[in-house]
């Protein structure tokens, strides 16, 4: 006899594939869609390296998470503010002016300031796209498309036409400036640096992205959005849906979009075109910035995903000396961090729930006068992920005799005792007494155990740079040849972020500006040689949680000359350069 | 020749358009089951793991369960960049009937894993080690996941019955 489940279930035999797939799949894979990078990937540093997204797989982006990390410039919105304060050199602070603008006060590594549009120059058929800030590589960068721009707004790399739009401004005492009027977009100039939108090799995940709507600012219902006049700009969820003569911002799944709203100004011809036969061009969860004019939207601007939400912080863990109990949260996802905790009494139960907060209330509030409780965490208020990679050194400099005593603030059980606490830019510990005079030995004995404190390890960086090498530069053909290099791909954290990844080596790739690397992945144009001959991979190697790969192979058999190799890093469906090597090839 | 994916070696070409139609549908829903009823995501990942296969179509030596493993991994990726809360009880699947909504709520209960293996061994009728070659997952695994959504699924099932 069948059981009930089993009888349901051939329910889903009914269903079919939708027809659309057909003409999906007859599209070929995406390549050059509206690319949104992975943000879960980042490279601690990347000389060698040019990087772009390539064949993104988003249908949808996730934007003004109220997690990102950069709270402060989330206000009541628009109602943003033209007066903002100058970053120090080499920072950039995203902002909203008073109508909603995006835009991004940057100060070079030279004092220079700029105010900057955080909308690229670069939209294609009509979409605006913002931009995000690369403290690394100390550039701008569209993630959608790759376009990269200098500190100074002046073009640097990528399909965009010109420099990023600049705003007059005036300096004010006390570090402020006043934001005026926008000026026109300096000319683009020569293409100097590759494409990017990985924040040439970083990643994503360190990218400072503009600064956030509140969700309750976010309209759902496009149409509504166009009742409310408005010179500001509005935000905007909702579904691009486009037809050869018309495009609309539809609400939800909606797809008779009877609570969309007009968008104009996009080329809808070539919209249609991307989409052979669909209309459907964004998912519905895309957050758009835009303006109102009359029932229509204009200037349609995507969001980019804030990269900090889907950060995870790293596992701290203590390895404990005997006679501490020890708990960790493990890897947790935004707004907490991770925490791990030890003590000399066993912990509560109430404060081991699965939504403990980040110390242990009850365990602290009845600790005996001669307990300790040491708390480390990693979270977002201890540590700025645009600073770049965690470093090795992060637990360094925890030492008690330098920390600030206190008593309990208002976030802790009330009582008469002492903690110690000492953020050290990376992580912040803190140290419960039971008693508020502890004894040197006690305050000695909390050392010890946070001495124990660890995070996982990291892979070494590197004495030089990233960019890989070959075992022997010239040869006859048969010569064997080794590739090798250290792995630059890493987690936030130090911890190895892409479980699955390939290094790729190919021959005789001519690279320049019109043959760009993404030729060598599926769906790519066919790659040009460089010499006669045809362009193949030689070899490829896992780089699987790895710190460094290696690959051999044989030098073809082929005329002498200089033939370069390019390394690929493929991750999935995208791919990243990972350096160019040249091998002069000797008569046999 | 050291390759990441295992099967990625140089082989016969395959019958791509005889593979599409079979195996279409079957990879739909395997992915409508996956994703929980997300039919946008569904549709997303089996074009685009058809489109990839194709573009791979020399080098696959076992297309279909290729497919479905690059499918899985494109749902995954589309799904956790899509993740809100207050939407996932949606299905955008047009035309559903009752039984298949109510089965699709119960589905979303389980784990994307659980899903995934039940349908392709209870809809597709594949034997454990072909699901867990689909799911790129080994055959121990497989029997675990089978095992904890037969029993989830049957009193998700009967609670419903008797409401």
């Amino acid at each position: 006899m069948t059981e009930r489940w089993e009888r349901d279930l051939q329910a889903l035999r009914e269903v079919r594939a939708p027809r659309s797939v057909d003409d999906r799949v007859a599209q070929g894979p995406r390549t050059d869609r509206p690319a949104i990078p992975s943000a879960r990937r980042r490279v601690t540093a990347m000389a060698a390296a040019f990087a772009i997204a390539v064949a993104g797989t988003l249908l949808v982006v996730k934007a003004f998470d109220t997690s990102n990390s950069h709270p402060a410039n989330v206000g009541s919105w628009p109602g943003g503010t033209n007066v903002l304060p100058v970053p120090a050199p080499g920072r950039a602070s995203p902002a909203l002016l008073a109508d909603g603008s995006p835009v991004f006060v940057v100060t070079t590594e030279k004092g220079a300031t700029h105010v900057l549009s955080a909308v690229s120059t670069h939209n294609p058929w009509g979409v605006n796209y913002l931009v995000g800030w690369c403290p690394g590589s100390q550039t701008f960068e569209d993630p959608f498309h790759g376009s990269r721009w200098f500190a100074t707004g002046t073009y640097l790399g990528g399909p965009a036409p010109t420099g990023l739009v600049p705003y007059g401004f005036t300096v004010l005492p006390g570090g402020q400036l006043r934001v005026g009027q926008p000026l026109s977009a300096p000319a683009r100039g020569v293409e100097v640096g590759t494409p990017g939108g990985f924040c040439g090799g970083v990643g994503t995940s360190g990218m400072v992205m503009p600064a956030g709507v509140p969700p309750s600012a976010i309209r759902s219902s496009p149409q509504a959005a166009t009742r409310v006049p408005t010179t500001s700009w509005i935000a905007v969820q909702g579904r691009l849906m486009v037809t050869s003569s018309s495009a609309r911002l539809c609400q939800g799944a909606d797809r008779a979009c009877r609570n969309g709203a007009p968008v104009l100004g996009l080329d809808t011809k070539g919209l249609t075109a991307q989409l052979t036969g669909r209309h459907i061009y964004t998912s519905r969860r895309w957050i758009w910035l835009a303006h109102v004019q009359g029932p229509s939207l204009v200037d349609l601007t995507a969001t980019p995903t804030a990269p900090a939400a889907t950060i995870k912080y790293l596992p701290l863990f203590f390895s404990g000396t005997i006679g501490w109990h020890i708990q960790e949260s493990g890897r947790a996802p935004l707004p907490w961090g991770s925490a791990a905790w030890a003590s000399t009494v066993r912990f509560n139960p109430a404060d081991l729930a699965p939504n403990a907060p980040a110390i242990p209330p009850t365990t602290i509030a009845t600790l005996p006068p001669n307990g300790i409780i040491v708390t480390a965490r990693v979270g977002p208020s201890d540590y700025d992920p645009s600073n770049g990679a965690y470093p090795p050194g992060a637990l360094d400099g925890l030492d008690l005799s330098k920390a600030r005593v206190r008593g309990p603030t208002a976030e802790e059980p009330p009582g008469n005792y002492t903690v110690m606490e000492i953020p050290n830019g990376y992580v912040l510990v803190r140290v419960y007494f039971g008693t508020a005079m502890p004894s040197a030995a006690l305050v000695r004995q909390a050392q010890t155990e946070l001495d124990t404190l660890q995070i996982p390890p990291v892979c070494p960086v590197p004495s030089g740079t990233y960019a890989p090498g070959l075992s022997v530069a010239s040869g006859p053909p048969g010569t064997q040849v080794t590739v090798s290099g250290p792995v630059s791909y890493q987690g936030m954290y130090g911890t190895y972020a892409v479980a699955k990844e390939q290094m790729q080596v190919w021959w005789n790739f001519q690279s320049d500006n019109s043959n760009r690397w993404t030729d060598l992945l599926p769906g790519g144009a066919t790659p040009s040689p460089a010499n006669g001959g045809s362009v193949t991979m030689v070899t490829s190697a896992s780089i699987d949680g790895a710190c460094s790969w290696q690959a051999t192979f044989a030098i073809p058999d082929v005329p002498p000359g200089a033939y370069p190799i390019t390394v690929l890093i493929v991750s999935g469906p995208g791919a990243t350069g990972g350096g160019s090597l040249t091998f002069e090839v000797t008569p046999p | 020749m050291q390759m990441a994916e295992g099967e990625l070696t140089i082989g016969a070409g395959h019958d791509f358009d005889s593979i599409f139609r079979e195996e279409r549908d079957g990879v739909f829903r395997t992915m409508l089951a996956f994703t929980g009823g997300r039919a946008d995501i569904a549709e997303e990942a089996t074009a685009e793991a058809f489109a990839r296969a194709f573009a791979n179509r020399l080098n696959l030596r076992d297309p279909v369960a290729w497919i479905y493993r690059a499918a899985f991994r494109i749902a995954t990726d589309e799904v956790r960049r899509d993740r809100r809360r207050d939407e996932l009880g949606e299905s955008e699947l047009p035309d559903a009937s009752p039984a298949l909504v109510d089965l699709i709520a119960a589905l979303r209960k389980l784990s994307p894993n659980q899903r995934a293996a039940i349908v392709l061994r209870y809809v597709g009728g594949l034997e454990t080690a072909e699901v867990a070659r689909r799911m790129g997952i080994s055959t121990p695994t497989v029997r675990v996941h089978l095992h904890r959504g037969r029993t989830h699924l049957r009193e998700l099932l009967r609670t419903e019955e008797n409401d």
